[in-house]
């Protein structure tokens, strides 16, 4: 490839937004952070980069292979560009508010990721988010899977599907087995492929004394479906095992409960081997999936314990979205474009003054140059500033 | 509608008896029809025939709901966003090591001629050998053969390639058989359709294995 075309090219996954495409998105950014805002969340913006040992805390050892590290010429320690905004929002609550009561934190940026997500070729997703801190109860479950339903449907989104799970669940019955870390990495690669064939056998062969913790796990990956079928069949095979299943189930009936009442035809798909982000997450993890692209569109769940790594350990919940996938949807809203005014390059006073008027109203006026084609120019504008009888006027 | 792609040859001639006994059976003849989607006796399936190695990836991108497709091809290429729910029992063999009968290694790094670099490159990294592989798309039997490898892996069936090229299993990798897989967010959105679809397929498979 000679020099010339070279030049130009971005680097994979990268990409330039144009005009129409930027004014949607940051119609949309303006849209769901006054969301949150309403919603009571504050917004806190957080740096390109940081030293690798705060991005990449103990609960975020997945981010490793995703971040770009660079070495600070300043420190000579790591940096790491921002990979996911969700770590640095915790550093912010545990290590800058001080407060002991719950925050409400949301934020909007550029995360850059190494590696392409399998399904985009995108590595540089717009997230946009927001994460509640402090509150470990059910309430700011609900809270959070609210205002993302609240954000998809200001979006637009109809039709949708929440998918629900529970990391807590498989967690529990793992440490109830004693399942060595080997075993234990074994079994979540098959339960993320959800691999049943594999699944079954391996069960067979693990050496369990107790047979209702056997099918308990054997059992484990098919308890998915419908929400509130899969939580009564939850109950014949998981009840009583355990406290924390206990409570982890009566958890997912409170959140399915509620949001059976405020959103009557939301489809809710639970599973309890739904073990995304399982290393950062520690109890109910949510996404919403959206019919036309069958992707998932926004997600997250709770993080608990997240500033432990920075000396203050907090309870966490929050989700975020990407704005960059936003755009590939059908999105029934169009933000409004302002109309275009164009105005002669004229030394007058009277046009200035009008000019910074229409301005200032909200208006977007365009000087037109004198040696540039007119009519081409006016083509590009809605209206037109002409004078008439000493008065300027648009038409 | 739910979409269904199978693997072209063996897989997909295997399959179609499974699929007739859910009452599936494509409308069009598959040897002679150049459709590319084709519509089955039933209203809410239709099926894709493509290249076993494409099958994951349509099923990845949603272009598929469901797939057939062989355990070899989902080892090798990971199967992201997809759920392996059945084992079908269909178009079995053993992915296998196989080297010219009574071989003596010629480097002293192992050569091997694969088409599943993926698969051989984890199998020799578990015991602890550092291998070099050679990616092939075909006819790996030839490899050692002509001196350009020491062994290979690769499916076998009943192990006739193997004999007429002098060659002999060495090690047993795994056993094969043909999976149904799906889309992991088709699987979330339509559960009971394509669920019933899966416990229909279980059945039929329990019934032919029977036979």
């Amino acid at each position: 490839m000679s020099m010339e075309m070279g030049r130009w090219l971005v680097p994979d996954g990268i990409e330039d937004i144009l005009p129409k495409e930027a004014e949607q998105i940051e119609f949309w950014r303006r849209e769901l952070l006054d969301e949150f805002s309403r919603w009571g969340y504050d917004l806190v913006m957080t740096p390109m980069v940081e030293f690798t040992q705060s991005l990449l805390t103990g609960k975020a050892v997945d981010l490793q292979l995703d971040t770009c590290q660079l070495v600070d010429q300043v420190s000579g320690k790591m940096m790491g560009v921002r990979a996911d905004m969700t770590p640095q929002v915790a550093r912010i609550d545990a290590h800058r508010l001080h407060t002991k009561l719950p925050s409400r934190l949301c934020y909007a940026g550029e995360v850059l990721r190494a590696r392409p997500n399998a399904l985009s070729s995108s590595r540089s997703p717009i997230q946009v988010g927001a994460e509640l801190f402090g509150h470990a109860g059910v309430q700011s479950d609900i809270e959070v899977m609210e205002l993302m339903l609240a954000t998809c449907h200001r979006i637009g989104l109809s039709h949708l599907t929440l998918a629900l799970g529970h990391v807590a669940i498989y967690r529990a019955l793992s440490n109830l087995l004693g399942l060595s870390a080997e075993q234990d990495a074994q079994a979540q690669a098959m339960l993320q492929r959800k691999s049943l064939p594999e699944w079954a056998s391996w069960c067979g062969e693990l050496s369990i004394s107790q047979s209702h913790l056997k099918d308990a796990l054997m059992a484990l990956p098919k308890l998915c479906g419908d929400a509130q079928q899969v939580l009564l069949d939850a109950d014949k095979v998981l009840a009583r095992l355990d406290k924390t299943i206990d409570a982890s189930l009566a958890r997912l009936k409170q959140v399915v409960q509620h949001l059976k009442m405020t959103h009557e035809d939301l489809a809710i798909h639970l599973d309890l081997t739904d073990l995304r982000g399982f290393k950062y997450h520690t109890g109910i993890v949510f996404g919403v999936i959206e019919p036309s692209r069958q992707r998932m569109i926004a997600s997250g769940g709770r993080y608990d314990d997240s500033g432990s790594d920075f000396g203050v350990a907090r309870p966490a919940t929050g989700f975020s979205l990407d704005l960059r996938q936003l755009m590939d949807l059908p999105l029934p809203v169009h933000p409004k474009k302002r109309k275009r005014i164009l105005a002669p390059a004229v030394a007058d006073l009277k046009l200035v003054a009008l000019i910074h008027q229409l301005r200032h109203e909200g208006h977007s006026v365009v000087i037109g140059f004198p040696d540039v084609d007119w009519a081409s120019q006016k083509q590009e504008c809605d209206m037109e500033l002409v004078k008439d009888n000493d008065q300027w006027a648009v038409r | 509608m739910i979409t269904l792609a199978l693997s072209k040859g063996r897989i997909l001639k295997d399959t179609l008896p499974l699929l007739a006994k859910l009452g599936i059976v494509p409308t069009e003849d598959l040897d002679k029809t150049r459709k590319l989607i084709i519509p089955t006796t039933r209203d809410d399936v239709q099926l894709l025939v493509v290249r076993a190695t494409d099958v994951p990836v349509y099923v990845a991108h949603g272009g598929a709901d469901m797939g057939v497709v062989g355990k070899d091809v989902l080892m090798e290429q990971g199967g992201d966003n997809q759920f392996e729910l059945l084992d079908l029992a269909i178009a079995r063999c053993k992915l296998m090591v196989a080297a010219p009968v009574n071989h003596q290694r010629q480097s002293h790094r192992l050569r091997v001629a694969t088409k599943y670099v993926n698969v051989a490159q984890d199998y020799f990294a578990s015991k602890g050998e550092q291998v070099d592989l050679i990616k092939l798309y075909g006819s790996m039997e030839l490899a050692p053969l002509v001196g350009m490898a020491d062994c290979i892996v690769d499916l076998v069936d009943t192990g006739n390639t193997l004999k007429a090229n002098g060659l002999e299993p060495t090690e047993h990798i795994v056993d094969i058989s043909s999976r149904l897989v799906v889309n992991s967010m088709a699987y979330k959105r339509q559960y009971n359709e394509i669920q019933s679809l899966v416990d229909a397929l279980a059945d039929a498979v329990a019934d032919l294995n029977k036979e």
